[in-house]
């Protein structure tokens, strides 16, 4: 084990992968030289050289494009998208190219592209570059959508993305950057996708999370335990695949389920989410299974008024309160 | 033509009866005497035969539905036959998880209702109600809007009650306990026995292969004393007390949800072993709900024998319209004194419940002396 | 430069795409085939002559006016009319239709249905030669209309920085649906806009096999030694409407009978008779075979079994997913 950051963790995977495996090569906006504005591609110019580690001009729709065209044809790129917000910029390419070619084509073509990138509030960067648009690329077949919450989870769920033939969007968290923790030396060391994580157990109600909500669903969980409330904490991690069985089984154990994410709340995952558990568990539920995501509203600017549109830690409890009856 | 499925009488006492299984679908084939459907009586589980040919036309009734006699249970006919002058309330075809539905219509039939006929209660709560049995009509909930919820429910897990049909077999022995406890004088009387020469006797059987119960003994010895003792032997009808000089030996049967006496008939005529080979046999149609209605028909006299359950004494409610009813016991050593000499041996407590309106304290005493005497096989006690 | 055998592989391609779409088009109107099917009648010669230049290990991206591409590129045409009607044997398993015909064996890397959507993938297909510094080259097809979507600027700009072995084929065959270059296209000439990406653009007239041959060569000549991209536009005419049933509000009958007598296909038969590189007997007896070829092609489609309705989750991805 070594202590890592989120960042580390992500450049230490690349970089790996890049030397057992030539096919595999890096482009996007200031990876090169500059590292990635995130340090996540910090130093890999120097060890792969201009052609493996490739800056792009800004130009999402070509180099995504890009991406695709070079997937098609055997290598594995990994693309980096400076704000995942600008992948809207790329959205013929991602979603009308990427995710249905190797549908459309009869399964003649496979697509091993990772798209990675950050998104989400926590450097007042307003309403075009703190969305969390993870939600939007579920709808469309064909792409697999990871949510790493941890700096291990980064290397795992990277490592395994990298290596899956198909179209990956990896979504980063910019507050996450900067944390630390255990990160396994094995260089082989992965996490399977649609596996969630059981951060927790409790019996009394299931909060799913991931990103940011993990640790501060963690941080409620202390409080309400001093109040004999004990609650499951669930990251699932990827949410395409989905891990249905781990959040059924949870939710039939509670019978309360709280669904938080920083994506805007109408028609984010939390309602994929709910609906599934009211199709596959309705008989087990205490509670109407509830949903804590941003408020329908750009996000704003000012750090007060940004705080004020996605839920907040103490929210967590709150819900959990609500399902349990409890004011 | 229509031929009606009526719901049989069967027996004087039999007032209704219970569906447990039809045994055609509606359109089957059915053929006269063919058996069309089960039935379950406050005496025994019994099928009913077609009484014509024809098509299963129409369930009226269900399974599970508790039908007064004599009424239309189905009808058989042709397609061609207009059935539409027994059109009542349709009868679902599928049932699909009976259990399930069967306890919750039992729950919500006997459930207060708001004014839109809802209890509400969320579902997790709802189905552990209903898997544990749990009554929920009279929980309070706590939720909003009284939303009954999981909380209200779990201490009922810790108290918990559940519940049994009352119905069939335990409706009738409910009532004719009660009819025997209102109407009959019940007296009891009490002896020892020292069951040495029964154990004795048992065992000399066992080395011929001859297997009897202490039951079986005791059916003997009682149906010789009985015949000795007739007024044991009685029915009181209006004015009269009518003697019996046969000795139909009833003994209790313990199954499910109730008790069946099946009925040794004509005992004094039996060998020990005809005895025996008789019980045994009814023992294993009363556990598997064959017996038939000869089968428990015409007691004149009942034993109970709890001797397995190690039972010191009991007493037992006499058996309408019999007079008395016999407890034995277990068989316990004991220290008793034999010619001023302390003594072990393996005594049994008989317990005799007489009606005292009848019977008075002297005969029912020489009657257990009788007993006492034949099992003890002091004088004349050869079986 | 075109010897004699290359020749008669294009005119044979070009006969090849031209009676396949014969049939397309009859089989559509009888009803036995459905979607849309864009014909690329009347222009041939761009498929024809630029593949004719090209090996299998080449790569090309298509549009959605797509079966001359495939056609050209040495795709079966069993195979293309069984997925033109949704069968089974299909390029792509029926999954695709006429504008997601793929045939990576031939280095097809697919058409595609959103104009300007195959620009960048054929600039990746060029990066990953590039990248693992083979020798292939790439062509992407493309219509006039799709020369003013971000894709084709992004797409030329990164092949140009980045100098990749790609050559941007702009086929201009004067409408975009129903509205003429004119009115969508800020130049007159679309090749002009390789000077803004500071790379050659040649104007040719597309339904000329020597024209296109020759700047082709060039192209393909630069894209080899590390030079980079060409645009080439070739000018040329749909004889039909946008799709089967367009009812062709937006130009007059003469004017598309006046470019019928620019049909390269005739115009390629006379020069082998002219030349007497080619007898009659000998072009009608290539005729023959490309109409059996064809024939075959219908038959085995129609012949061909549906695709099974318990397979339709297969190969959303390569793994089973599950939500």
């Amino acid at each position: 084990m070594s202590i890592k950051t989120y960042s580390q963790a992500i450049k230490d995977v690349i970089a790996e992968e890049m030397r057992k495996d030539d096919a595999v090569f890096i482009m996007g906006e200031d990876i090169a030289e500059a590292g990635g504005i995130f340090t996540c591609t910090k130093g890999l110019l120097k060890e792969f050289g201009s052609e493996r580690v490739r800056n792009t001009p800004i130009s999402e729709a070509g180099f995504v494009g890009a991406g695709v065209g070079a997937a098609s044809c055997g290598l594995r790129p990994i693309v980096e998208l400076m704000y995942m917000d600008f992948a809207y910029l790329a959205m013929d390419q991602i979603l009308n190219q990427a995710a249905k070619i190797r549908y459309m084509f009869g399964g003649n073509v496979k697509i091993p592209m990772v798209i990675r990138g950050q998104q989400g509030i926590g450097r007042g960067n307003a309403g075009q570059h703190s969305q969390s648009v993870e939600s939007l690329f579920m709808h469309i077949p064909g792409v697999k959508v990871v949510m790493p919450s941890s700096p291990s989870e980064a290397a795992g769920l990277l490592r395994t993305a990298i290596r899956d033939d198909n179209p990956v969007m990896f979504f980063e968290h910019k507050a996450l950057y900067a944390t630390k923790g255990e990160v396994p030396d094995d260089p082989e060391y992965s996490i399977p996708f649609g596996k969630a994580n059981i951060i927790r157990e409790g019996k009394d109600a299931t909060v799913i999370c991931s990103h940011l909500y993990v640790q501060k669903a963690l941080n409620e969980a202390e409080k309400l335990a001093k109040k004999n409330i004990d609650i499951e904490i669930i990251d699932p991690r990827t949410l395409i695949p989905f891990d249905k069985t781990t959040i059924i089984k949870s939710v039939k154990k509670t019978g309360r389920a709280i669904i938080v994410h920083e994506a805007h709340k109408i028609a984010g995952w939390g309602a994929e989410i709910a609906a599934t558990i009211m199709e596959e568990a309705f008989e087990y539920l205490d509670a109407p299974v509830l949903r804590l995501g941003a408020k329908h509203c750009t996000l704003p600017f000012n750090l007060g008024l940004e705080n004020a549109v996605v839920p907040q830690q103490e929210d967590i409890s709150k819900a959990v309160k609500k399902t349990l009856y409890i004011s | 033509m229509i031929t009606e499925i009526i719901m049989p009488k069967q027996g004087l006492q039999m007032t209704e009866g219970a569906i447990t299984k039809w045994l055609k679908n509606v359109g089957d084939d059915v053929k006269n005497g063919e058996a069309i459907i089960e039935i379950e009586t406050d005496k025994a589980a019994l099928e009913i035969e077609a009484q014509g040919d024809g098509k299963l036309l129409k369930k009226i009734h269900d399974e599970g539905e508790t039908v007064a006699v004599s009424k239309v249970i189905g009808l058989i006919g042709a397609d061609t036959d207009d059935i539409s002058k027994y059109d009542t309330e349709p009868i679902s075809e599928s049932k699909p998880d009976t259990k399930n539905a069967v306890i919750e219509n039992t729950l919500k039939s006997s459930m207060p209702q708001n004014s839109n006929g809802r209890i509400f209660i969320t579902p997790r709560a709802k189905k552990l109600a209903i898997d544990n049995k749990i009554n929920f009509s009279n929980i309070t909930g706590t939720g909003p809007n009284g939303l009954i919820i999981e909380k209200n429910i779990t201490p009922s897990l810790l108290n918990k009650e559940s519940f049994l049909a009352f119905k069939g077999i335990r409706k009738t022995i409910a009532e004719r306990m009660i009819e025997s406890q209102n109407t009959y004088a019940q007296a009891y009387h009490k002896i020892s026995i020292n069951m040495n020469s029964i154990i004795n006797l048992r065992e000399s059987l066992k080395k011929s292969n001859i297997n009897i119960s202490y039951n079986d003994i005791f059916i003997k010895i009682c149906s010789k004393a009985l015949l000795e003792n007739p007024i044991l032997n009685s029915t009181l009808e209006n004015d009269r007390i009518i003697l019996k000089h046969y000795a139909n030996i009833g003994f209790a049967v313990a199954v499910d949800n109730g008790l069946f006496v099946p009925v040794v008939h004509n005992a004094e005529t039996l060998s020990l072993e005809e005895i025996s080979n008789k019980s045994k046999n009814l023992i294993k149609k009363a556990r598997n709900g064959s017996l038939g209605i000869a089968d428990f028909s015409s007691g004149t006299f009942t034993i109970s024998n709890l001797g397995m359950y190690d039972l010191d004494e009991f007493t037992a409610i006499i058996n309408p319209p019999q007079s008395a009813i016999l407890a034995i016991g277990a068989i316990k050593k004991q220290v008793v004194a034999i010619n001023d000499e302390v003594c072990i041996r393996p005594i049994a407590t008989l317990c005799l419940t007489y009606d005292h309106r009848i019977i008075d304290g002297a005969p029912a005493a020489a009657f257990l002396k009788r007993v006492k005497e034949l099992s003890e096989m002091k004088t004349g006690g050869a079986l | 430069m075109i010897d004699k055998e290359r020749l008669i592989w294009i005119y044979k391609t070009m006969l090849r795409i031209r009676k396949f779409e014969e049939r397309a088009l009859s089989l559509f109107e009888s009803d036995k085939l459905r979607g849309s099917v864009h014909l690329y009648i009347g222009e041939e010669a761009i498929a024809a002559t630029v593949c004719s230049l090209l090996r299998d290990t080449d790569y090309i991206t298509s549009t959605h006016r797509g079966h001359g591409h495939c056609i050209a590129k040495g795709g079966d045409l069993k195979k293309a009319m069984a997925e033109l009607m949704g069968k089974e044997t299909g390029f792509c398993k029926g999954r695709g239709g006429s504008m997601h015909i793929v045939d990576m064996s031939k280095g097809n890397l697919g058409a595609n249905a959103i104009v300007g959507g195959g620009i960048p993938i054929a600039v990746g297909g060029a990066l990953a030669a590039s990248i693992k510094k083979t020798d292939q080259v790439t062509v992407s097809f493309f219509g006039d209309g799709a020369s003013n979507q971000g894709t084709f600027h992004e797409g030329i700009n990164l092949a140009a920085i980045w100098k990749l072995p790609i050559i941007f084929v702009c086929e201009n065959n004067e409408f975009g649906i129903s509205v003429p270059v004119k009115q969508s296209t800020s130049v007159k000439d679309i090749s002009v806009r390789s000077k803004s990406y500071d790379i050659p653009g040649h104007t040719v007239n597309g339904n000329d096999v020597f024209e296109i041959n020759k700047v082709m060569e060039e192209a393909i000549a630069r894209a080899k030694k590390g030079e980079g991209p060409t645009l080439i536009e070739c000018k040329t005419y749909r004889w039909f409407g946008h799709w089967i049933g367009d009812p062709q509000l937006y130009r007059t009958k003469d004017e598309v009978e006046a470019w019928k007598e620019k049909c390269p296909i005739k115009t390629l038969k006379k020069y082998f008779l002219d030349e007497k590189e080619l007898s009659k007997n000998e072009l009608d007896e290539i005729e023959k075979v490309i109409d059996k070829e064809a024939d075959d092609a219908v038959e085995f489609a129609i012949n061909s079994p549906e695709p099974d309705p318990s397979t339709v989750m297969e190969n959303v991805f390569t793994d089973i997913v599950n939500f």
